[in-house]
């Protein structure tokens, strides 16, 4: 288990990847952002990126899922607190994502055992262009006393 | 159905929201995918956790905000593409919680000679059942003005 006091600022983890079909797009969006630009191939022909593309929350997801994959499904997170996202770039049906991550700052609280991090993130394309940024505050937990 | 161009919005209109049920199902088949944390998706190793069970993924909670707010609003405008947004939550999700809220429209500014507007929105999604915070997103998006 990962817990706080492994984290430092400046550590950087690289994970990925994941391909968003545009079946895959279809469905997220669906149920979750059912705009026309996400959800019907033959309007999304028409628009300014000749297919669908996907929801920015479903890139979100793709990053949040490459991320605890790579760590293993193991760190010892206990809330999220706040997330700032920048959409840069479409992403389209068939790109294959990944993503990348650097700790800015890990605030250790003792007397309640646990830790405020901070962290920056990038989700990028098949050309390794950013197509989502993500400045991420939570909470993670220290390790406990043996 | 009713189409809003940025010209029809003003600071201060509000959108308001649906009624989001969520069970302890689809908290896990949400998390089984997206974010398979055991928080979000083992109620046993949940119980023993600091939320004493399972809460929803913040992601599926800011996935519920937009579902929310394409109903409420997106929906209806014409034409635009998301910039930014800024998710803060505040209190866990828990299975058998419904959520709802509104969206106001913070800022609005013109620019006529390129067609569109840039909008900001406050949205804020709360406990229908107590009322109280539980998420809040303030977005920038782009809109087209009405065509002249």
């Amino acid at each position: 288990m990962i817990y706080a006091e492994d984290l430092t600022a400046g550590q950087e983890f690289t994970f990925g990847s994941m391909t968003l079909s545009e079946d895959e797009i279809v469905d997220f969006a669906k149920q979750w952002d059912p705009l026309r630009i996400h959800t019907d191939l033959a309007y999304a022909k028409e628009g300014p990126f000749g297919q669908v593309i996907a929801s920015g929350i479903h890139t979100l997801a793709a990053y949040q899922r490459m991320m605890v994959d790579g760590f293993g499904y193991d760190i010892a997170h206990k809330a999220g607190r706040e997330l700032r996202l920048n959409f840069r770039r479409p992403v389209l049906a068939g790109t294959t994502l990944h993503g990348r991550t650097r700790i800015l700052e890990v605030t250790l609280r003792p007397a309640r055992g646990d830790a405020v991090m901070t962290m920056f993130g990038e989700v990028l394309d098949s050309g390794d262009n950013v197509v989502l940024e993500i400045h991420m505050e939570g909470v993670i937990l220290m390790r406990p006393a043996a | 159905m009713k189409k809003y161009y940025a010209d029809d919005l003003q600071v201060g209109t509000e959108f308001p929201f649906g009624r989001w049920p969520l069970t302890e199902a689809d908290i896990i088949a949400f998390a089984k995918v997206y974010d398979p944390q055991p928080i979000h998706i083992d109620p046993v190793a949940a119980a023993a956790g600091p939320f004493g069970g399972i809460i929803a993924s913040g992601l599926q909670t800011t996935a519920i905000y937009q579902a929310l707010l394409v109903d409420a609003l997106w929906n209806d405008v014409v034409g635009k593409a998301g910039r930014t947004a800024d998710a803060r939550w505040f209190r866990p999700v828990r299975p058998g919680m419904t959520l709802t809220g509104k969206s106001t429209v913070t800022g609005l500014e013109l620019r006529p000679d390129r067609g569109d507007a840039l909008i900001s929105l406050c949205s804020v999604l709360i406990d229908a059942d107590t009322d109280e915070r539980v998420c809040q997103v303030d977005a920038t998006a782009v809109l087209f003005m009405r065509g002249t």
